[in-house]
Formats: C-alpha cells, structure tokens, sequence
C-alpha cells in the first residue's frame, strides 16, 4: 500500500509541469481532512503557486491559507536572515551584516551556502510543535538534487562552526526514515520517466531523504482493449470512413498510443521504486485548484486507510 | 499549399534574419524538439546553423542521425536533412553543453599563463563552483552562445535553454557574473588576506572587519582563507570575465539579432508560465513576443448534430456498425462504439479548452505579438519524419500533406 501521513515531512520534487505543486495541495488537504495541522512551504519560488489555490499573498512567515493548512514561501534572503539572527544575537548587528553586499557575494561564491539557508529554515520548521506535517514543493529536479547535496558538501568545506553543526543536525534530520520522505512526481513519457529514475538514484546516494514513492501523474484511464484497438485499425484501413468517425478514431489510437506509453513507464517506475511504492494519478480536466482537489481526495482514500 | 499564415511569414523571416534564436519555456513542453526543428528548417533554408541543447537524450542525437552530443559542435550528415530530396544548401551541426567541460575551457581562454589557469582549475571553491553553483549552468549557456555567435562560423545559433524552476536565471546569468566578480568586492575579500594578515584587521574600516569577522566565526578562518585565495587566483580574469558578460548582455537585448522564442503547451500551468516569462522579457527589453504552443488537440470547433446534439451522427453510426459487423460480438460492438463516442466528446472538449487557451495568450500577448500553434502529433516526434512534420505547421510551404492523414 502506497505510504501516506506517517511521516511528519513530505518533500515533493519532479520535472516542472508534473503537478507537484497540485500534489503538494492535495495532500495537504487530505491530511487537514483528517485533523491533522500541515504546512505548506514552497521553496525559493520567484513566482510563488500556492495563491492560485488558496488566494491572498505568499509571504514568509507561515499564514493561514484554510483550516488547518499554513503555509509560506521560503525565500533566501529571509532564510538567511533567519539564519544570520539564530547565530548572531545583537539586532543591530545583523542588520549590519544583512546590508552588507559583501555578504550577499560572499554566499552565491560559498558551495551550496544559499541551499543550506534554505534547507536551514525547513529543518527549523521541521521541530515546530506547532504542525504535524510539512509539506516541501521543491524546485524542480536537478535544483532539487543540488538542495540535498549542499550538506555534505558543507560538511566537507567546513571543519568546524556554526554551520557545520547546522549541516550534521540538518543530515540527521532529514535522513532519518521516520520522520522525512521524498515523493517525486512524473509523467508518462520516455523522457520523464528517465528523468525520474535518474533523480531518484542521485537522491538514493546522497541518502537523504529517504525515497518514499513515485506518483505517475496524467495517467490515462481510457482503456480501449486489446480487441478495440483491432477495431480501430480495421475502421482506418477501410479508408472512406466518414470525417466524424475518421477522427473519432484518430483520436482513440492517439489515447490508445498514450496508454501504451503510460504503461511501459508504469513499468519502468515499478521496477525500480516498487509496486508498493508508485501510485497513478489520472487525467484530469478543469482548473489547477480542482485538480488539487481530485488529488485530496485521492490522497484522502490512503491517508484514512493509514493505521495512525 | 499557397499562401503562409501569418505566423508561419513571421517564423520564416525570423529563421532567415536573426543571428540567434532562444528557446525558453518550463521543462517538457517540446522546447528540445522545437530548437531542432527551427534549425532543421532554416539549414533546409541556406544557413549555416548550429543548435545547442542541454538535452541529454540519445534519442535527439540519434533523430538527427549523430550517435551522441557531446560539448563540441557536430554536423548532422546533409543526407538526413534533405530527407529523400534535394540536398540542402545550408549546414546543420548540433551540441550538448556541458557545464563543467565549458566552464574549464573558459577558464584556459582568459587565464594570462599557465600557473594562474592551474591554481584556479585546482582551486576547491571553483570546483565547487563549477559543479553545484545552480547560476554556472545558466552562465555557461550564455558564455558558449557568445563563442559560438562570434566564432564566425554559423548564420544562425539556435538554444534550447535549461529547465530551470525559473527561466530568467538564464537571463540574468551575465549580469550576475558581472556583479560577482565586480572589482571592489573581489578587493574587499583580497584585503584581509592580503594585507589583514600580515598587518592586522585594523588597516580594514570598523564595519569592514566586524563583517569579516563576523564570516570567520559562521564559516570559519581555513574557509575564508579558501575563498581569498580564489579570489586572488581569478583577479586577473577579471577583465576578460566582464567583457564577456557585457557582451553576452548586450546581445540578448539586440532586436535585429536575437529573438527570444516561449515554448509552452495549452494547459493551464504551462500557459500561465508563458505569460509570466513574456513580461520578464518584456521589463528587460528583450526581443520576445514569439510563442509555440505546442501538443495542441486538433478537434476543435467541430459542429455538433443539430437534432442529436451528437458528433457522431446516425449514419456514422450506421457505417460503424456496416463495417464492423462480424469483427466482434454484438454486444461489445454496440460497447465499442459507445466508448469511441464518449470518448471522441471529450476530446472535442479538451480541443475547446485548448482553443480558448491560446486564444487567452493571443489576447494577452497583442496583436503585435505571435502565437504559432503545432497540432498533437499522432506519431512520436522523435525522429526526422516528426521534426519536419513539425516544420510544416511552423514554416508551411511544403508540397506533403500532414504525415498523419
């Protein structure tokens, strides 16, 4: 059975237009359904999603976007201020390193500085009694890999101090089975599929976090059998079809096709994560926030059939 | 075929005029497949044309008749282009960038000597740098365009840039650099090393050293040490650093030059990024206002059955039903055909979705602007047949019927 709500953080990568984002949402939702107080963090976004779901404005401090659900925008100039108040105490201090352009230089220069900021923040919110769950919409993949990689790159540049400590607490964290989790959203497609193996292997190596599963999204649910498909065929080859059944069928080989392709994906995700662990998500019509929608109640059907 | 739409004149004009074409777009929308197709088309056209991708897919190479990518330029073999005709006037080479290989040739390109070129290619932050800095990839996109645009050898650069969680880092990758390595700050790191360490802190101005301090105890001495010495190493590369960025800069905003090109697709997301990433060109001054929208359902605006209400009316039913007789069981028969309705209606309808979408982006972008749009192919677009089938709807002009038909 897919895994669900036993672990208190979701992190959620996948290529760009896989729906993480509409992931993230309804699983959110699924688990506020069940009384459970989540936050929503997305992470460095420019352009931030989650107002197109929930409305009002993305901000950094965490906000109410509905019962339940919180969420907020990590940027990394707050991330770092954030960081830079936990090290230095005096106010005005921090502000003088803050303005300092030196600073900001300094940090783009530092291997994975600006990762660990961020991951910094996540970890902070991670220990906040406040949520039972977060949730992470991460930048897409290979943003995603570079995330997780900063702490032991940091471990390695840095011998001692603050943040080497904060690298080892942050390793600890979130590699630990129990409490944090990666799913990674794909799509049908040879190219998508690959890209997903590829970033799960990367991830599987650095060790942290641990896999959870792959949700296959867009999978189509038309399912033309074996002897449709013959049908199909025999309706092209007659050749004067009429326009309207000409293309009716047209497009049925085209799902057709889409089918076959989803599967052999399906295939290849199972192989590697497990039947266990790869969910499908099907095709859904409407706006984003009613695909977020669809997806809670998905989500909702496994989350309730956990044991917790 | 006689005449070209509007879309496909512009198209055409811009294969045959500008230097340098930018694919931008998220991550699977075809962006890949539309870079290769524009060079495809204007190498048919005469030019000499070279297409850089970040793509990793052998399946690409292989469409295009290379057994791989690699970070040197490669001709596709003339013989593929032509594609059973004439062969073509123009030239096509095709590369993957490779961040890392890039970045060290840049390196060996503006270094002064040899010892300055191996301390910074030895250096531990460069190689930091150079792998994991998320902004190195999307500078050594823009550094690889400006060598190959001014190498001389090619009419026409096409890019297929990053999927990157947002496009304008690329954008932004020269002026960034420019920033990094601007001279004062790069002193500011020298100083201490330089002078702080033999004298002191107290030569540095009070906040100065309170801030340096202040790094030491977050980051610790041995990795300012680190970062200073890399500093040092790439100060006198500075120069040549920043022309370049400058240069890079420049071209981007050049409209007789460049055209940036918004790939995306008609769902919602996808369209919203285009739109967003429109106005990052438009408040940088850069020549945008092209999109391709691709995957898109081609049943749109089909006319319903007045009485029924139906596409499918009696007598198509009727036929089915003639020609399929025999083929299946009555019952799964009268099944099938049930099926293929219900599920043709909703293909018309996602096409109406599609339809209103691009007529959204037409409406946003203004009548100035250009919204080409490429039916969803029946057959895989990976190999040449789907590239120029792909060609056909871009640029028209071509005596073949849609591949598909």
């Amino acid at each position: 059975m897919f895994e669900l709500g036993h672990k208190r953080i979701y992190f959620v990568t996948g290529k760009g237009g896989t729906g993480k984002t509409a992931v993230c949402v309804g699983l959110a939702r699924a688990l506020a359904r069940r009384g459970r107080r989540v936050l929503l963090l997305e992470v460095d976004a420019p352009r931030p999603n989650l107002p197109s779901y929930f409305g009002g404005r993305s901000t950094y401090e965490p906000r109410v976007l509905a019962p339940r659900i919180d969420g907020s925008n990590l940027d990394f100039d707050s991330c770092l201020q954030s960081y830079v108040e936990s090290v230095v105490p005096v106010r005005r201090v921090v502000k003088l390193v803050l303005r300092n352009r030196v600073v900001k230089v300094f940090l783009t220069a530092t291997p994975g500085a600006r990762e660990l900021m961020l991951l910094s923040r996540i970890w902070e919110h991670s220990h906040d009694p406040r949520w039972d769950h977060l949730i992470v919409d991460l930048p897409a993949s290979g943003h995603a890999v570079a995330l997780f990689r900063c702490p032991s790159l940091a471990k390695r540049t840095f011998a001692r101090g603050p943040i080497r400590i904060r690298a080892e607490e942050i390793t600890e964290r979130f590699s630990d089975p129990e409490a944090a989790s990666v799913l990674f959203c794909a799509l049908p497609g040879e190219m998508p599929i690959n890209e997903t193996l590829e970033t799960r292997d990367l991830i599987d190596d650095l060790g942290l976090p641990p896999i959870g599963g792959v949700l296959l999204n867009r999978y189509p649910d038309e399912s033309f059998t074996v002897l449709d498909r013959q049908l199909l065929d025999r309706i092209v080859d007659q050749g004067d079809a009429p326009e309207a059944v000409a293309r009716a069928a047209e497009a049925a080989r085209v799902t057709r096709q889409d089918q076959a392709i989803a599967e052999e994906g399906l295939q290849r995700l199972t192989e590697d994560f497990g039947v266990e662990d790869a969910l499908t998500l099907p095709v859904l019509p409407g706006s984003h926030d009613q695909v977020a929608e669809a997806f809670s109640l998905v989500f909702g059907g496994i989350v309730s059939g956990a044991s917790s | 075929m006689t005449g070209l739409s509007r879309e496909q004149q512009i198209f055409r004009e811009v294969i045959a005029e500008r230097e340098l074409v930018i694919c931008v777009g998220s991550g699977g929308v075809g962006k890949t497949t539309a870079a290769a197709a524009m060079g495809i088309q204007a190498a048919r056209d005469g030019r000499r044309v070279v297409v850089v991708t970040i793509d990793p897919a052998r399946r690409l190479a292989n469409s295009l008749g290379l057994e791989a990518l690699g970070n040197e330029e490669r001709q596709i073999p003339p013989e593929k282009l032509a594609n059973g005709g004439e062969a073509p006037k123009g030239t096509l080479h095709a590369m993957m960038l490779d961040t890392r290989t890039t970045f060290d040739d840049l390196i060996r390109k503006v270094a002064p000597d040899d010892a300055t070129r191996e301390r910074i290619l030895g250096n531990l932050i460069y190689r930091h740098l150079s792998d994991t800095l998320s902004a190195s990839h999307d500078y050594m996109a823009s550094e690889k365009l400006y060598d190959l645009h001014h190498s001389g050898k090619y009419d026409l650069v096409v890019l297929d840039t990053p999927p990157m969680k947002n496009a304008i880092d690329f954008l932004e990758a020269s002026g960034r650099l420019s920033r990094f390595l601007d001279d004062k700050i790069v002193s500011w790191f020298l100083r201490p090393h330089d002078e702080g360490r033999k004298r002191g802190l107290s030569l540095l101005t009070a906040p100065s050293a309170l801030v340096y301090r202040l790094l030491g105890n977050i980051f610790g001495n041995e990795f300012l040490d680190e970062i200073a010495e890399f500093f040092l190493a790439t100060k006198d590369l500075l120069a040549g650093f920043k022309h370049r960025a400058d240069q890079v800069s420049a071209l981007l905003r050049d409209a007789h030059k460049t055209r940036f090109v918004i790939v995306c697709t008609p769902q919602s997301t996808s369209m919203e990024e285009a739109r967003y990433f429109h106005s990052q060109l438009k408040s940088r001054r850069m020549p945008g206002r092209m999109f391709i929208v691709n995957q898109v359902g081609r049943y749109a605006g089909l006319s319903r059955d007045e009485g029924s209400g139906r596409y499918l009316v009696e007598a198509d039913r009727a036929w089915l039903t003639e020609r399929l007789r025999g083929r299946a069981p009555v019952r799964k028969l009268r099944s099938f055909v049930d099926r293929l309705e219900s599920h043709f209606d909703r293909s018309v309808a996602m096409s109406e979705d599609d339809r209103a979408a691009i007529d959204g982006l037409r409406a946003y972008a203004g009548r100035r602007s250009c919204v080409a749009t490429i039916p969803r192919m029946v057959e895989d677009v990976y190999d040449m047949p789907g590239l120029l089938a792909i060609d056909r709807h871009l640029f028209g002009d071509e005596p073949e019927p849609d591949s598909e038909s």
